[in-house]
């Protein structure tokens, strides 16, 4: 764990004990922290801004429901993004009953394309890459949003499924062989673009 | 496709993910505290429990309608039926269990502990403490006279509980993720739905099983003649998981989706 890791650590054990006990301002704190990794986490699930808003906002309430179940010397950052992405696929469940949602998490997001040349088809590269995730289990998908997604390291991706490292390693690994499958089987052309990347960036 | 190997899904997981425009959250700090602040206003009721307000209105006309029904003996399917369950079911799929195979009376159900929670709380750390004992495994499994079913894939038990009157008892096993109930036995769990709460029904292990999609609901223990074992009321707010296996009744809450927990039943007898 980084220096950085351990400093917010500490300062979120002060201000989670003091939530705890009632003190909104610092619970406040702890959603200035968080706020962008949870939206992130919950927005990779249910890809939809106004609704990633709502799952983010509803975790950290129910997080503050749990406080008092919260051990302080353990790490906030995976236990919060455990509840985000449950209340996104609880989320996603609900919706997909009303036919709503289901009908998002397929289609094609919209992606930052800064580079210049080539930006078209990276940008239709990496939309096929989230689809291709998207077809993976939820457990699949979780591991891989961890560790790619939201940079997670390995050690927090197991506290955030409630693995060991080892087994979260393992899982990743497993993740990566059924996303190749679903590459090969749906989206052939995403090999070239991995390779193209490979070249520039490996 | 056999070019595309570990290290170059790798590179084109991180490209793709440091390229996703992700929103920015919009006054999060303010909406999730003017929500925590609304979620803690507390409700007083009749009975001493404080109620977060929405609840205590979905809930209150379901209390009333499945005490009136628990309180008559043989009624169990009609409140079945009431539920929209198979008809015929029996109401521990809904509810879940405990109680003694010897019929408790009012006055033995008063011998427990009346402290009620004056917050409600999924945890049995905080709702059971009145009727419940922290034991280990090996204590848990001397108590029952079958074997104590462990789940696979939920860790280790960083809790384990026991209920105990007349001649049964319910088990509660807290794992990281999930609480784990299993008793046999003829008592209610009792469980106050709201009315738009939707039940979904699906299987474990070929057994009929009942999902409740997390909503803040009622439990409480009622013993065979339904009479309401005080202290026992709860609030759950969190998944819930109610199936019958080869001979135990079970009960999981938790926060995991249903994949993850149908995953977990499975691995029960």
């Amino acid at each position: 764990m980084t220096e950085e890791r351990s400093s917010a650590d500490a300062r979120d054990g002060e201000d989670i004990r003091a939530a705890a006990e009632g003190d909104l301002e610092a619970f406040g704190r702890v959603v200035e922290r968080y706020q962008h990794v949870a939206l992130r986490a919950a927005w990779l699930v249910v890809r939809d801004e106004a609704t990633a808003q709502d799952v983010c906002q509803e975790a950290f309430l129910r997080a503050h429901r749990s406080l008092a179940r919260f051990r302080a010397d353990a790490p906030f950052r995976p236990w919060l993004l455990t509840i985000v992405t449950n209340v996104a696929r609880n989320t996603v469940r609900a919706e997909s009953r009303r036919g709503g949602m289901w009908s998002r998490l397929t289609r094609t997001v919209r992606l930052v394309q800064s580079g210049p040349e080539r930006a078209v088809e990276r940008a239709e590269g990496r939309d096929a890459l989230l689809e291709a995730i998207a077809l993976l289990p939820g457990e699949d998908q979780d591991v891989i949003h961890l560790r790619y997604f939201l940079e997670l390291p390995e050690a927090e991706v197991g506290d955030a499924l409630g693995i060991p490292t080892g087994t979260a390693k393992s899982r990743l690994n497993r993740a990566r062989r059924h996303l190749r499958e679903v590459i090969a089987a749906h989206y052939p052309d995403l090999v070239p673009a991995a390779l193209a990347v490979e070249d520039v960036d490996v | 496709m056999s070019d595309l190997d570990d290290r170059r899904l790798d590179a084109l997981l991180r490209e793709t993910a440091s390229r996703v425009a992700y929103p920015e959250p919009r006054n999060m700090r303010a909406r999730v505290l003017a929500a925590v602040a609304d979620d803690a206003r507390p409700v007083r009721t009749a009975s001493g429990l404080a109620w977060r307000p929405a609840l205590a209105a979905a809930v209150l006309a379901a209390v009333v309608v499945l005490a009136t029904l628990l309180a008559l003996p043989g009624t169990r399917t009609a409140v079945g039926e009431f539920f929209g369950i198979v008809p015929g079911q029996r109401i521990e799929l809904v509810t879940a269990t405990p109680t003694p195979t010897a019929a408790a009376s009012p006055g033995a159900t008063g011998t427990l502990s009346p402290s009620v929670s004056p917050t409600p709380s999924s945890s049995p750390t905080f709702s059971l403490s009145g009727v419940a004992t922290v034991v280990t495994v090996e204590q848990a499994e001397a108590l029952l006279p079958y074997p104590l079913a462990i789940p696979e894939g939920a860790g280790e038990p960083q809790e384990v509980w026991a209920i105990q009157w007349g001649g049964q008892a319910l088990i509660v096993m807290s794992f990281a993720d999930l609480d784990l109930w299993q008793t046999r036995g003829g008592g209610y769990f009792g469980k106050s739905l709201p009315e738009d709460v939707a039940l979904e029904q699906l299987l474990v292990n070929g057994r009929p099983a009942w999902w409740v999609g997390r909503v803040d609901h009622l439990t409480s223990f009622h013993d065979a003649g339904g009479n309401e074992v005080l202290g026992s009321r709860r609030t759950v707010d969190r998944n819930a998981l109610i199936w019958q296996g080869e001979a135990t009744y079970y009960r999981i809450e938790t926060e995991l989706p249903l994949d993850q927990a149908l995953a977990i039943a499975e691995s029960l007898p």
